[in-house]
């Protein structure tokens, strides 16, 4: 038998064991998306499937989305009328919330509480599904499982990513307007500044990446899911994966987009 | 006699170090109940899973006809999967859809039929196998000898030439399997299909099968008809066939 590395030998094992894993997840994640992208434009087409699962990322999002929302614009305004005060420059806080819940805060605290419902669901569902063998019961019917089951369900989350996204930079920049009235801000300058300084591109820049991390968090959802091992057990390993997994994805592609965008 | 449906050659899969096939050769003929039986994680459903293209051997030959599948890619795969059917050991039916939607779910995904004639060859489906009650219930709120009857009236509705059943009878009660059997000799007068049954129930291989092919060891063991195992003297085949604890083949599940 050969003996076991030690030491320094062994760290270094276990760095290229892990890339390797890591490696080998990064291809295969890649080919599946890329299949499940191809599935969508190859006929026959089957809309109902994707109305089905946009209405599942909106109706178990929606009113998370509206919550956090309001009070992430909310307290922002306050952070922000606390400092500008030192400087008089109140005018400025309406636009400073606005784009700062246009460009940022929208976009990822939504994408962040999608995945943690509709993320995590999605890899539950396929985990259950795969180990019940349901997957590899629509092989044996040659249904294409990635075609039937993962292409809607990423084409949701492109779509209503976005959709929830505006909903969500809305009732942020309620409730900042709210706030800021509270504290004695002028409301028409409010909305006047924003009206000056926020250009069409800060919101759809944001859009555009909502739509980036509603493709991420569904096909990592869908991977999780889909190539889960190992009974109910893995199922839940699985889902917890799915839900760590998207979030930095969702960070640090937010910040590689940021860069380039703005 | 006429040439075997399906036709496998030296197949050989390993899991690690454990060779689980080790060099399969089995005939599977047309329009009879072909049984396949052996110890319990002796490879019996892994060999199923190839039958089906679910799994991929190290090496070997799988004949659908003329059509060697074992190097085939998915798209092959597919077409000869139009015509097969499994039933999985625990059913695999969709619970995100009622009973229904499941029997009709091969005619919907293939267009075969629209709607009301797809729910109407469902419900035809499970009026045979005695279920038309259970059309709109959940699958969850089935028990596990309905889940079976519906899982096979799903294998059915396609009509398919090759029919494969993992284990139908293992976990059901006597009565309950006694009827399985019954729908097995039902499904071959009805659908004329090729019939591959994997199992470890003994009296049923012996009273049902056309032939039967025992696998020990990662190989066939014997092949031959249910009298020809009878008269076997092979010790092996012998200790299998009366159930005994001790013997050449060390412990029975
Ligand atoms: N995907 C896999 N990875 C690793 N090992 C596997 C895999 N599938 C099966 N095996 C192993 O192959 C062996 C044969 O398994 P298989 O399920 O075919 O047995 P079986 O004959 O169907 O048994 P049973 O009658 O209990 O269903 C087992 O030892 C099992 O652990
Ligand atoms: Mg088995």
């Amino acid at each position: 038998m050969p003996s076991e590395p030690s030491g320094l030998l062994a760290l270094i094992a276990k760095i290229g064991a892990a890339t390797l894993e890591t490696l080998y997840h990064l291809g295969n994640y890649s080919i599946l998306v890329f299949k499940a992208i191809l599935g969508a434009f190859v006929p026959p087409w089957r809309l109902r499937g994707v109305f089905r699962q946009m209405e599942v990322v909106g109706a178990d999002s929606i009113f998370v989305v509206i919550l956090t929302g309001f009070f992430t614009g909310a307290v922002f305004t306050l952070q922000v009328i606390y400092g500008f005060r030192m400087f008089s420059a109140e005018s400025l806080v309406g636009p400073t919330v606005a784009l700062g819940m246009c460009r940022e805060l929208g976009p990822v605290l939504t994408a962040l509480m999608v995945t943690g419902r509709v993320g995590s669901s999605m890899a539950a569902e396929l985990g259950a599904m795969r180990v019940t063998e349901q997957i590899d019961a629509l092989t044996v019917m040659a249904a294409d499982p990635v075609k039937y089951l993962i292409s809607p369900r990423i084409i949701a989350g492109l779509i209503m990513l976005p959709l929830l996204t505006a909903v969500s930079d809305f009732t942020g920049i309620l409730g900042g307007y709210i706030i800021a009235v509270a504290k004695g801000v002028d409301p028409g300058q409010f909305i006047a500044r924003i009206q000056d300084n926020v250009v069409l591109s800060d919101i759809f820049n944001g859009l555009i990446k909502s739509g980036a991390f509603g493709v991420i968090l569904s096909s990592v959802g869908c991977y999780m899911g889909f190539y889960t091992k190992g009974g109910a057990e893995g199922v839940g390993r699985s889902t917890t994966k799915a839900v760590v997994i998207s979030y930095v994805s969702i960070l640090v592609s937010d910040f590689i987009m940021t860069a380039i965008m703005f | 006699m006429t040439a075997p449906a399906i036709k496998v050659r030296n197949l050989h899969k390993n899991f690690g170090s454990a060779k689980v096939l080790d060099g399969i050769d089995v005939d599977l003929r047309p329009s009879e109940i072909n049984f396949i039986i052996g110890q319990s994680g002796g490879g019996k459903s892994v060999l199923l899973k190839h039958l089906v293209g679910l799994m991929r051997p190290d090496s070997g030959e799988i004949w659908y006809g003329d059509r060697e599948m074992a190097k085939s890619g998915e798209k092959q795969w597919a077409a000869v999967r139009r015509k097969l059917a499994l039933l999985f050991q625990d059913g695999a039916l969709f619970d995100s859809m009622t009973v229904g939607e499941n029997v009709g779910f091969p005619l919907w995904i293939h267009r075969k039929a629209g709607r009301a004639e797809i729910e109407k060859k469902a419900l035809a489906r499970l009026d045979e196998l005695d279920l038309k009650q259970a059309f709109n219930l959940r699958t969850s709120d089935l028990s596990a000898g309905e889940r079976k009857r519906v899982a096979l009236a799903r294998a059915l509705i396609l009509e398919p030439e090759t029919l494969f059943f993992d284990e139908p009878t293992t976990g059901l009660d006597p009565l309950l399997s006694e009827q399985v059997d019954e729908l097995i000799k039902l499904t071959l007068e009805h659908a004329k299909a090729t019939l591959v049954v994997v199992s470890h129930d003994i009296p049923a291989a012996l009273t049902l099968a056309d032939n039967i092919s025992m696998i020990y060891g990662g190989r066939v063991l014997l092949s031959g008809s249910p009298a020809e195992f009878r008269r076997s003297r092979d010790p092996v085949v012998r200790q299998f066939l009366t159930g005994e604890a001790e013997g050449p083949m060390g412990f029975l599940d």
